[in-house]
């Protein structure tokens, strides 16, 4: 298993010109089907993982009908968002995170930092274009 | 060799929403991710590796996420 990983990532066009964007291909476990890749935005700024709440129905899970939490969106409205977890996969290294299913089914795929940051170095380099995680060792 | 990363998806250049793109070609879209996996072309070909889901914003436009 390579303890380090190089995802070469796509750019943007945008009213700027063209910007490194940090779309990783990621596979989800979806029960019953197996992996399926998704792009996931790496997102720093996020504390966890999020998707939206359908995806649940792939995953297998069913979700409380009560919501855990509310997540603070574009529209400074509360988003309802319930606690999960999901398994990964990233050129063949598998990990799990936990995340937030959000009730809006319009929420991107984001990669949080919650048990990504800490499994992982991770390094932006827009330069090449390409993001560089490393695995931490374990104590 | 373009790597999985650098594939540049055709056909969706105009589109906010979510894509499914199919060895590099968007093969349906939605506003929402629910009316995305529930497209028979898409549920048909969920769990092979070619197939690709993402969330996409219209060339130019600036995309914050908060």
């Amino acid at each position: 298993m390579p303890s380090t990983i190089r995802i070469a990532c796509p750019k943007a066009d945008t009213i700027f010109g063209e910007i490194f964007y940090p779309g990783l291909i990621i596979d989800v476990w979806l029960n019953s089907i197996g992996y399926q890749p998704f792009e996931f935005i790496l997102d720093s700024g996020a504390d966890c993982t999020m998707v939206p709440r359908s995806i649940s129905v792939l995953l297998g899970i069913r979700l409380p009908t009560l919501p855990d939490t509310y997540v603070a969106g574009i529209s400074g409205r509360g988003i309802p968002a319930y606690k999960g977890r999901l398994k990964l996969r990233i050129q063949g290294e598998e990990f799990e995170v936990r995340c937030l299913f959000t009730k809006s089914d319009r929420t991107p795929f984001l990669l949080g930092r919650l048990d990504v940051f800490s499994l992982f170095h991770v390094h932006f380099d827009g330069h090449n274009c390409q993001i560089i995680l490393k695995k931490r060792r374990t104590k | 060799m373009v790597e999985k990363g650098q594939v540049k998806y055709k056909g969706n250049e105009d589109y906010v929403g979510f894509i499914a793109c199919y060895k590099g070609r968007t093969i349906a879209t939605s506003p929402t991710f629910k009316q995305l996996a529930n497209k028979q072309n898409v549920r048909r070909l969920l769990g092979n590796k070619d197939l690709v889901i993402k969330h996409t914003v219209p060339e130019g436009m600036i995309a914050v996420y908060y």
